[in-house]
């Protein structure tokens, strides 16, 4: 079992006591890690073991978490080996699932302009100018 | 004022185990004084009978009594208060006001009809002062003898008990040439003096278990290491049952020996008195060892077999029949030295009037009674079977000394084996509680007794 | 949720309407619960709600008075030995002999069980320092608790059982402490059920939780399944809202005027729409932690 690079083992900030149960919070990280590009397709996670011993957390959580990630497509399970994330498949995720997964953030987005009194046109032009500047 | 108050009233009613006490107390003392008007000769059996009652459950009251007493003076939370300790002080005496007022009351109500003199016992005003200092003076010398310091405990016990016997000296008028009431109420206001000047003024004060739970200044040593010896020791709560029945022979021999200290230097000091005529008070002492003692021991076997439960795998029955036979096995390395010690004391130093086979016999036949009563204790309040077995005791032994006719005699030979009966019923007792303990009906009790004396 | 109807593979503890009656007091009352093998077990509740009666009653202590308590497949009351070796337990008040030093004490109980395991304790003596050469008298309170863990498991047993087990430890020890109980229950047949008022340690190690309440069980089952169905939610409207909602689950309500917080159990998120359109008002949904679940629960 040979490894390129030994995973970093706090690449997660799991909180035990927030309302968010453990699995949650791990599934949302990978989510955003996988997306941000931290976490490239073929990258090692670290084991179930390694993430409860580091984090001092009920093992069985973690596990709950990368089978959910698992079922999602978005990482592998191999053999003897450590898990990795799956490579990126755009057409496994419709735009509709993709959107999907954004609508909570934008409804967030949609209180706070609503409670700072901001309007759907204003807030349509900030969003065009962000998504402008991520491309550049 | 109010704490003055409180103390005084709740001093003898606080449990109810002291309430019912003095009941039986009061209306022993009650039924005594009327016996003693019916009966012309003041030896007759029933008023030995009814005043051993009285004076045992007016000892276990005052006892109980001075027990809470220091439970509530060593609290910590108590010596924050401001003034506390002269409160306490001071419904100690309160309560003996009003421990002397009831007396009287009853001595008046009951006591004999001649007119005496004012002064004397039997009439309201002597009955009061001279059952306020004896009060007084039981409270005082009681808080010193419950102390934490063993020998000052032995020698203060010794004493009670050697002026105790001397209890002819209180039948006179006068005693030093004042009348004997002022004279004891005296002794008992200066002895209270005394107290509570170092009473308040004291630093920590110790609970009444301090005596028997300080730490030890050795580790208990090599301890054998197999399955019998590790059961044996949970039970128990020490390194060894040997350890323990050691502890036990060498503390009543102590009393034993001061005992006869004391009435040594009595005798070689109270020249013209002939008393003691011998020194069977201290072979008492070695008769009731045995069974106090083995009361004890059975009782912390009861105590630890919440311990052995998950760890040793025994069922209920099993547990019982271990803690029976640890129980008996301190009752022989308890008793064999002791009675032995009494018996040759019998024979070699014989009582001129009284033949001392009989309460020989009446505590070796009560010590199955102290085994199962004490198997039954798994509570860890001061235990009812003190009282119990004491009662038993004492009256079978008064009843002893006051019987005179030859038939009464026979009668009374039948004591011993009654209590053998009384001992299998207990047995049965204590198997069947055994067989199905619940311990957790004991737990709430350990909580919420205020001195765990165990953290360092 | 309560139970599973017997869903298969023998539980390590099963219990079937459990009630315990001390005098005139109900202490335990209508308690059911099924503990499978290889899960982490918290038991939350208040001072005097009846934790440590009901493991008093698990283990065999004390009889119920009515119900049936099994462990191992045997009547609690009356656990064969067999059934005992297998169970560890720290009570709350330690068992230790005063007069004896920690070495003799851990003697003493490996005389007592056949499979003592050696390195683990010495092991853990070591990581732990726990000293083992002073009278248990002197020591300190946490000292003591970390021997009293050490004697129960020790003999490996397959249920481990723990009443407040670190309220004496420090913040490292209590971290080292948790460590060890993760290892022990990494193994699938080992069981460990705990109680604490160390809310955030629950949280981390748990898997279920039980949270008892007067004596009754008023949740048993998984954390993370707690954490999702209870939910803080605001909700602002234009006018003001009626006291009487007319809401499933509600735990608790505040109203003051066009603002209401609910804690509601039962929560899905399709009922954030339904609120928000019942009442016209604007619905903020918010997580709540353990230990906020535990107060809204006594509030």
């Amino acid at each position: 079992m040979d490894r390129d690079v030994p995973p970093p083992p706090r690449i997660f900030t799991l909180e035990p006591a927030s309302g968010v149960p453990i699995y949650r919070q791990l599934i949302e990280q990978v989510r955003r890690l996988v997306a941000s590009g931290h976490l490239a397709p073929g990258a090692e996670l670290p084991s179930v073991r390694e993430v409860a011993a580091e984090y001092t957390v009920n093992p069985t959580t973690i596990s709950k978490a990368y089978g959910l990630l698992e079922l999602e497509g978005l990482v592998q399970r191999h053999r003897g080996k450590p898990m990795t994330i799956a490579p990126l498949r755009r057409s496994q995720h419709s735009l509709a699932q993709r959107l999907r997964q954004i609508e909570p953030q934008v409804e967030s987005l949609v209180l706070a302009a609503r409670q700072l009194d901001v309007r759907a046109v204003d807030l349509t032009h900030l969003i065009e100018r962000k998504m402008q500047e991520q491309d550049t | 004022m109010k704490g003055v108050l409180k103390t005084g009233l709740q001093f003898y009613i606080r449990t109810r185990a002291q309430r019912w006490l003095l009941v039986v107390a009061v209306l022993s003392f009650a039924a005594e004084l009327l016996a003693t008007r019916r009966v012309c000769c003041s030896r007759s059996f029933a008023v030995g009978l009814l005043a051993g009652l009285a004076g045992g459950t007016a000892t276990m009251t005052a006892v109980y009594s001075a027990w809470n007493f220091r439970l509530i003076s060593a609290l910590r939370t108590v010596s924050l208060i401001p003034h506390s300790r002269l409160q306490l002080a001071g419904g100690m005496l309160f309560a003996q006001l009003i421990a002397a007022a009831a007396g009287a009351v009853v001595v008046m109500l009951v006591g004999p009809d001649a007119p005496l003199p004012s002064l004397a016992w039997g009439s309201p005003r002597g009955s009061f002062e001279m059952l306020f200092g004896c009060a007084l003076s039981c409270a005082v010398l009681l808080q010193v003898i419950t102390g934490p310091s063993r020998i000052v405990s032995v020698v203060s016990l010794t004493l009670v008990g050697a002026v105790g016997l001397r209890a002819d000296l209180f039948m006179k008028p006068e005693i030093l040439g004042m009348p004997k009431a002022h004279v004891l109420a005296l002794a008992g206001i200066i002895l209270w003096v005394t107290f509570t000047a170092w009473y308040v003024r004291a630093w920590r004060l110790a609970g009444p278990y301090a005596a028997w739970s300080r730490a030890r200044e050795r580790v208990a040593g090599q301890i054998r290491v197999s399955r019998e010896a590790a059961i044996e020791s949970f039970l128990v709560g020490q390194p060894s049952l040997r350890r323990v029945c050691r502890q036990q022979v060498l503390t009543w021999m102590i009393y034993h020996l001061a005992m006869i200290a004391m009435m040594v230097g009595m005798k070689l000091l109270i020249v013209r008195h002939n008393f003691p005529v011998n020194y069977s008070a201290g072979t008492m002492i070695l008769l009731y060892g045995p069974v106090v003692g083995v009361n004890v021991v059975a009782g912390c076997l009861a105590r630890g077999s919440r311990r052995l439960w998950l760890r040793s795998g025994e069922a209920r029955s099993a547990l019982y029949t271990i803690a029976a036979r640890l129980a008996w096995q301190s009752l022989a390395l308890i008793g064999v030295p002791l009675f032995g010690l009494a018996a040759l004391e019998i024979r070699f130093l014989p009582h001129a009037d009284f033949d001392m086979l009989f309460p020989l016999a009446i505590c070796v036949s009560l010590t199955p009674s102290a085994l199962y009563l004490g198997l039954l204790n798994f509570r860890r309040r001061l235990n009812l079977s003190f009282l119990a077995l004491y009662l038993l005791a004492a009256g079978s032994l008064l009843a002893g000394l006051l019987v005179e006719s030859a038939q009464g005699r026979h009668l009374l030979w039948m004591a011993p084996p009654a209590l053998l009966a009384i001992g299998c019923g207990l047995r049965t007792l204590a198997r069947r509680r055994w067989y199905g303990i619940d311990w957790l009906e004991f737990r709430a009790e350990r909580e919420t007794l205020p001195f765990a004396v165990r953290r360092g | 949720m309560m139970y599973d109807a017997d869903a298969g593979g023998a539980p390590v503890i099963r219990v079937r309407d459990l009630g315990k009656v001390i005098g005139a007091k109900a202490i335990l009352s209508n308690i059911s619960v099924d503990v499978e093998p290889g899960s982490i077990v918290g038991l939350l509740g208040k001072n005097g709600a009846g934790k440590t009666s009901l493991l008093d009653v698990l283990l065999g202590f004390s009889p119920p008075s009515s119900g049936s308590c099994r462990v191992f497949g045997e009547d609690s009351f009356h656990l064969p030995a067999a059934a005992k070796r297998r169970i560890g337990f720290v009570p709350q008040q330690d068992e230790l002999l005063d007069s004896l030093t920690g070495a003799q004490q851990l003697a003493l109980n490996a005389a007592l069980h056949t499979a003592w395991d050696e390195p683990l304790i010495a092991r853990l003596v070591r990581e732990w320092e726990v000293p083992l050469d002073r009278r248990i008298q002197v020591l300190s309170g946490g000292e003591r608790q970390k021997i009293a863990t050490l004697l129960a498991i020790g003999h490996q047993p397959d249920l481990l059982v723990l009443d407040e087990p670190a309220s004496s430890l420090d913040p490292v020890a209590r971290r080292q402490f948790l460590r060890e109980l993760l290892d022990i229950a990494e193994s699938p047949t080992r069981t460990v059920l705990f109680s604490t008022h160390i809310v955030s340690d629950l949280e981390r190690v748990a898997g279920q939780v039980w949270i008892v309440r007067d004596g009754r069980l008023v949740w048993a089952g998984e954390l993370d399944t707690l954490k999702e169905s209870v939910a803080r939610v605001t909700l602002v409207a234009h006018a003001d809202l009626p006291s009487h909602l007319g809401l499933e689950g509600l735990v608790s309500q505040r109203t003051d005027g066009r603002c209401v917080q609910l804690v509601l159990t039962g929560w899905h998120d399709e009922r954030q729409r339904e609120l928000a359109d019942r009442w016209g008002a604007e619905v903020t949904v918010e997580r709540l932690s353990l230990e906020e679940i535990f107060l809204e629960l006594h509030s």
